[in-house]
Formats: C-alpha cells, sequence, structure tokens
C-alpha cells in the first residue's frame, strides 16, 4: 500500500472541481486490493474520505480531517458479456466508453465530465444527457461488491430489498431502519434514495460516499446501437424551445434520448467559437436518438421531419447531423458552453454559482417562466442551459463582485421555489460539503433525523465522508 | 451561373493511421469531405442565393464510399452530384486525376471552378491549378473572397500571401479558384437540405464516358511514382517524477546532466 504523508502529495487530495478550499488530511493511503484496504479500515479508527478522480462539484471528497483513501489502483475492466462488465471505481467514464466502442455493447449514462471515476458517477447517481430515455447510473448497477467503515464486506445484488437485512462476509446482518421519509419522485440525488421495497444497491447509490465503498462494480450493458441521429435546433424565442420539449413528450413519433437547452444568453458565448450559429437564434435545443438498426435511419429522420415541420423553429438554419462526426461536433457543441463560461470567469476573476434542481414534469413551464422572471429582475449575468427534458437546467449566475451577496439571496429564493415545488436542490451533482443548507431546507429536521438512522446502521460511528449530507 | 466543385474524401483529420501493404489504412475511422473543399462548396451555395439561377455540379473521384460524402454536399445546397469511378483509376497520380476531372468537367459549359486549396490527406495542392491548365482558364490558389463584379462577370479575388494577403482584381469568367479558411464559414447541413437531397440523383461516370486518351491511363505515365510510406518516428513517452519537490529537482538535474547530457 502507498502512504502519501507530505503536503506537496496530500495536496492534490485537497482538491474537486468544486473551488471549496479549507481540506485537511492526515494522509493519503493507496490501498492495491480489495485486502489492503478491509485491513486499513479494520485497524484504524480515524475518519475517512474516499477520493475519486476529483470532478465532483460538491466537495465530497475533501476531508476537513482524518484520512484520505485513494481507490485509484482499483481501475480494472473485464471484458463485457451477456450485457455486463465488471469494472473496478476508478476505472474512468472515457475509459470504459473507449473499450465499448469496440464491442457490441453500450453504457447509455453519460454525465458530462467523463473524466470522472465509476466508482464517482455511483457516490452520486451521476446522468448526464441520456437520462431523459435510458435513466440515470442508477438504472444501470446490476451488483457491487462493497466495504463498509469497519472493513466488513457484502456483495450487494439487483433484487436484494431492504425489506431482507443485508448478510456481511462474517456473518453479522444490517437492517433497514424504520422510518417514513421517502425521496422525491423526480430525477434526484439529494439526500439518500429511499422508496418502499426498494433495493438495497440503490441505498448505497448516490449516498455521496457515507454508507460504504464500492470496490467493484457490475455494470448493466444494452446492445450498441447501430447510429445515433442527432441535431441542434434553434429557436427565434426561447418559448418556442419549451412548448417544443412540451410536445416532444406528448408523442410517441420521435423518441429522443438526449434533449439539451441552451438559452439565449448561452448562444451569446456559444457565438465566439460558432459564428455559424444563425444571428436571429434566441435558444436551441441538442437532440438526439439512438436508432437501433441502420436499416431504421431513414425511417426516423423522416419522422423527425414531419413532426418538426410545422413547430415554431428556425428549421432552415437548424443543424442536423448525417454522420458520427457530425455527431460529435454537436456533443461538443454541448459540452462548450460549461468550458467557455469558466474559461470567460476565470478570465474575469468572478465566481461562478451553478444550480442542479429539477422538478416534475408538471411544473416545467412554471419553472421556466419563474427563473426567466426571477433572473431577469435580480440584474446578475446568468447564463441556462442542460437538461430540459429531465426539467433539470444548470443554472449558472455570474455576479460582479459586489453583487455575490444578492447571488446568494437569489440562489435562496430558487431553492425555495423548487422545494414549494417538491423538486430537488440537487439532480446530479449530489449534496456534498457544499449543498448541507439546502438539503435541510427541502427534507426538514424530521427527515434528516431519519436519514441519519440509515446512516447510523451502516456506519454507527460516523466515520466515512464525514461532513457530507449532515 | 454555371458552378463547378471538385470535392475529395479523406479520412477524417482526428483519425490514427497504419501503413499496410504499402497504403494507408485507418479502419473504422470515419471519411469526410475535404475540410478545404467544404469552404468550396460552401462559397457555391453562397453564390446561388445570390444568383438564384445559378447551378451547382459537384464532382468526385473515389471508390463507393465517396456516394456518402457527395450526399453531403447536396444536403449543403449542391443541384448536381457526379461520382467518377472506374477500377482503371486506381492508383493515378495527380495530373492523370486533373485530366480525368477536365475530361468530365468539359461535358458541358460552365462558368466557375472551385477546388479546396489542397486534400488533407496528401496535401500535394496539385489537382486544383492542373485542372485550371487543362480546362485553359486562368486560376487563383489560396483564396479568402471572392468578390463578384456587379453583373457577375468578372471578379476581385483575394489570396492569402506570407504575411498577408493580395487582390487580383477584374479576373474575368470563366476562372478556377482553390479556396483557403477563412473564405466562409460552412454550414452544417439542415434538415430540409438533407431530406432535398435524397431526392437528387448521383450521376455516376466511368472510364467508357469519358473521352480519354488510352495513353493516359497507364501506369507507366505516371509523372509521379510513390516510392514509400512510413509513419513518423514515434515520439518517446514522457516521464512523471514523484515526491516532494527536493526529490524531483534531484532526480531532474540527474537527468538532465547523465541521460540528456544537456548541461
Amino acid at each position: 500500500m502507498i502512504r502519501k504523508t507530505s503536503k506537496e502529495t496530500i495536496a492534490p487530495y485537497l482538491r474537486d472541481a468544486s473551488n471549496y478550499s479549507g481540506g485537511v488530511a492526515e494522509e493519503v493511503l493507496i490501498p492495491e486490493n480489495p485486502e489492503e484496504l478491509t485491513e486499513v479500515l479494520k485497524n484504524d479508527s480515524r475518519p475517512v474520505t474516499i477520493a475519486g478522480a476529483g470532478t465532483g462539484l460538491t466537495a465530497s471528497r475533501i476531508p476537513s480531517g482524518g484520512i484520505i483513501i485513494s481507490l485509484e489502483k482499483f481501475n480494472e475492466m473485464e471484458s463485457p458479456e451477456n450485457g455486463e462488465v465488471w469494472v473496478g471505481p476508478a476505472l474512468t467514464l472515457t475509459e470504459l466508453q473507449e473499450s465499448l466502442n469496440h464491442s457490441d455493447w453500450f453504457y447509455p449514462p453519460n454525465p458530462t465530465e467523463t473524466n470522472a471515476s465509476i466508482g464517482g458517477t455511483l457516490a452520486t447517481n451521476a446522468s448526464g444527457s441520456r437520462s431523459f430515455k435510458f435513466g440515470v447510473t442508477r438504472d444501470f448497477v446490476h451488483a457491487a461488491e462493497c466495504v463498509l467503515s469497519d472493513g466488513r464486506k457484502v456483495l450487494i445484488k439487483r433484487g436484494h430489498k431492504i425489506s431482507e437485512p443485508l448478510c456481511m462476509d462474517d456473518g453479522s446482518q444490517v437492517r433497514f431502519p424504520e422510518i417514513t421519509y421517502t425521496s422525491p419522485k423526480c430525477k434526484n440525488t439529494a439526500g439518500y434514495y429511499v422508496q418502499p421495497e426498494m433495493d438495497w444497491l440503490d441505498l448505497f447509490i448516490g449516498s455521496d460516499g457515507t454508507l460504504g465503498i464500492f470496490t467493484k462494480i457490475c455494470l448493466k450493458l444494452i446492445p450498441q446501437p447501430a447510429a445515433f441521429l442527432s441535431g441542434v435546433l434553434f429557436f427565434g424565442e426561447e418559448k418556442f424551445c419549451w412548448d417544443l420539449t412540451t410536445a416532444i413528450k406528448s408523442q410517441s413519433f420521435v423518441s429522443p434520448c438526449s434533449l439539451e437547452y441552451f438559452d439565449r444568453y448561452s448562444l451569446e458565448v456559444l457565438r465566439e467559437k460558432y459564428p455559424n450559429i444563425p444571428s436571429q437564434a434566441k435558444a436551441a435545443l441538442f437532440f438526439e436518438e439512438d436508432v437501433e438498426k441502420q436499416e431504421m435511419y431513414d425511417a426516423k429522420l423522416e419522422n423527425w421531419f414531419n413532426f418538426l415541420e410545422d413547430k415554431n423553429i428556425l428549421l432552415d438554419e437548424s443543424w442536423f447531423s448525417q454522420n458520427e462526426k457530425d455527431n460529435k461536433t454537436f456533443h461538443e457543441f454541448r459540452h462548450e458552453i460549461p468550458i467557455l463560461i469558466n474559461e470567460k470567469n476565470s478570465r474575469a476573476g468572478r465566481e461562478k454559482i451553478g444550480t442542479d434542481m429539477a422538478v416534475s414534469d408538471n411544473f416545467f413551464i412554471e419553472m421556466m417562466e419563474f427563473y426567466e422572471k426571477t433572473l431577469s429582475q435580480s440584474q446578475i449575468p446568468y447564463v441556462i442551459f442542460g437538461h430540459l427534458g429531465d426539467n433539470h437546467l444548470h443554472i449558472n449566475l455570474l455576479p460582479k463582485p459586489d453583487q455575490l451577496p444578492l447571488a446568494g439571496s437569489v440562489y435562496d429564493e430558487i431553492a425555495q421555489k423548487i422545494i414549494s415545488w417538491k423538486g430537488t436542490v440537487s439532480a446530479e451533482h449530489g449534496i456534498g460539503k457544499k449543498k448541507r443548507k439546502y438539503l435541510y431546507e427541502m427534507v426538514g429536521q424530521k427527515n434528516i433525523d431519519e436519514l441519519k438512522k440509515i446512516k447510523s446502521v451502516l456506519d454507527p460511528k460516523g466515520r466515512l465522508g464525514k461532513g457530507n449530507l449532515f | 451561373m454555371k458552378i463547378i466543385v471538385c470535392m475529395k474524401q479523406v479520412l477524417d483529420t482526428g483519425a490514427a493511421i497504419q501503413i499496410q501493404d504499402g497504403k494507408i489504412a485507418s479502419p473504422g475511422s470515419p471519411l469526410i469531405m475535404n475540410p478545404y473543399d467544404e469552404f468550396a462548396v460552401e462559397e457555391a451555395v453562397r453564390i446561388k442565393t445570390a444568383l438564384p439561377d445559378s447551378d451547382i455540379t459537384v464532382f468526385s473521384l473515389g471508390p463507393d464510399s465517396v456516394k456518402e460524402t457527395l450526399k453531403r454536399a447536396l444536403a449543403m445546397g449542391a443541384d448536381h452530384a457526379v461520382h467518377i469511378f472506374d477500377p482503371l483509376f486506381d492508383g493515378l497520380d495527380n495530373s492523370q486525376i486533373a485530366r480525368i476531372l477536365a475530361s468530365a468537367i468539359q461535358q458541358k459549359p460552365f462558368d466557375l471552378v472551385l477546388c479546396g486549396r489542397q486534400a488533407v490527406d496528401d496535401d500535394m495542392a496539385q489537382v486544383g491549378p492542373a485542372l485550371a491548365v487543362l480546362l485553359e482558364i486562368p486560376f487563383v490558389t489560396i483564396v479568402t473572397k471572392i468578390q463578384f463584379s456587379e453583373n457577375f462577370q468578372s471578379a476581385d479575388i483575394t489570396r492569402q500571401v506570407e504575411g498577408g494577403s493580395e487582390v487580383r482584381k477584374e479576373v474575368a469568367l470563366p476562372f478556377l479558384v482553390t479556396c483557403q479558411k477563412g473564405l466562409n464559414e460552412p454550414r452544417l447541413p439542415s434538415l430540409k437540405g438533407i431530406m432535398a437531397a435524397k431526392k437528387k440523383e448521383i450521376q455516376t461516370l466511368s472510364a467508357s464516358d469519358l473521352d480519354l486518351d488510352s495513353q493516359l491511363l497507364d501506369p507507366q505515365n505516371k509523372s509521379l511514382q510513390e516510392v514509400k510510406l512510413s509513419l513518423p518516428p514515434e515520439r518517446k513517452k514522457g516521464i512523471i517524477l514523484e515526491g516532494t519537490d527536493e526529490d524531483k529537482a534531484k532526480q531532474l538535474a540527474k537527468i538532465v546532466r547523465e541521460e540528456e547530457k544537456i548541461i
């Protein structure tokens, strides 16, 4: 096992993509195999924070004391078979996707940050654009080997319900506590996932590194689609784009797997790099549909044409893919927006305040109108982009230094409204250390106590991911 | 205006290539329109927008896969596509290809020929100028702007030169230009364009459809012989030093002095 004890060698582990500072750790341990990991957990009593690839946005991997265990050596991948593949938690999404490119199998979840580790995507139940049709990470995990904070191990399989105890390798059992809390129905990763009669696996997924440590993960795969049909639609008004999204959801003629939004300010940012964005465009929607077999491609294209023809779209100026390279261009177009904003922000020395909230379908238009009104009135520069199909948008507030307090109160105001609609304050990034306040506001003290009961049956000493969620 | 565009299908610029049996191979990599030829297609479509009576024909020589790329040109707004294909054309050099293209283009009247400045696979930049010579029309290479006169009978053509640009004034049509980055921003296909392209036919011409000198296709008459292809030497893998700053500095000093012998 590698131990890193000097300040310089620990420092890289005290960072992630959240800009959170003030992390402290006594040392970093890098076990080479699960046995070394369990040995440490059994023989050490210090708090443990698990480090993935450091791409998280909520400081979940940044400890305020104790030790860091980095799973970076657990990056193996077995060959995919029968719609399943076993991987180590440190394997990155890029590595997984690249190896599957040469196979007949496809892993649908596509979080935007592809340098993320698979373990990290389980910890946050990450999603990405294709969750609109295929679902989130949770839907694509078949089994996982998991170690608890005291070193006990368990292989958790799908179908293993919380009504039955979790049987550990030493013969001991863990029972799910009696609680009444259930988590929101919309796309959500705030707090533990709790639904009646759910699987134990679903509890561990999205638990922000606070319940157990995945050492090996079995992912579910689907047959590789023959092709993707994609495009970027442009609109003369933002509202036309919202209306089209509602229209897409209420039919079955076309079946996109991604519906990604760009508001007028996002397009302004993107125009620097994409001068061919039509000048009259005030909003855009990236869509893609998976095509199971090549012979279905033309019919699907025709469906899109017929569906879009009479809608309020700048159809002549909108872009459509003709090949794999175009699909890649459109994906890059989508990925470019956060990158350009981050670059612009650091040049201007501004802080970015990003939201990750979502509501259920019935509040969609109300939510969009509320965002528009609240943000325009605030006078704070902003952009809105993200997963329109899931009613899950990322608002990036870009306040000038003297607008910072105002930006904080705008964020609070938005969070309050989303909570009042029974939505979530975190749909895919997790809570970590940065959004605890909003989890409290969202679920209330009574439910926080119930969530803590879950934590106490699996990690009674509170060693794992201290400071995350609670 | 009758506009001719010459287009070549090339391997995606990001493709990893190998050399197999003396030829470049990159199985599974996408084939794309030569990026400089996209400027040519785009310019043709823009001229047609300004002068709606215009007619755009795209020519491309190559295997069956070329049809996919011709469809893209049609989706961007070209009116006709001609695929020139014959097993006899395999392995010809640039001047022979220019002769075949010239023979195909000369079958109908034309006013303007647009080519890319060069293909990004072999970077030869030969076919465009050679074609102009064979068609007996003037040519301007590496063009970044074409400003037509009001009656579209001539144009001021801006070409890139080292450190700046120069303008060729009042070049009378017909002429040929090779298009450079900066001329325009090629459009992405629209859904209407793609649907319209499905209805446009791609004409195929083989050696027998063209009035070619039999001497021309003789491999002995190639003016360019390819001797050998090889990949550039592989770059040495980088080393990442580990340890404290002091350790790393010591290791670096050792490498610089003892292995690389720089100091």
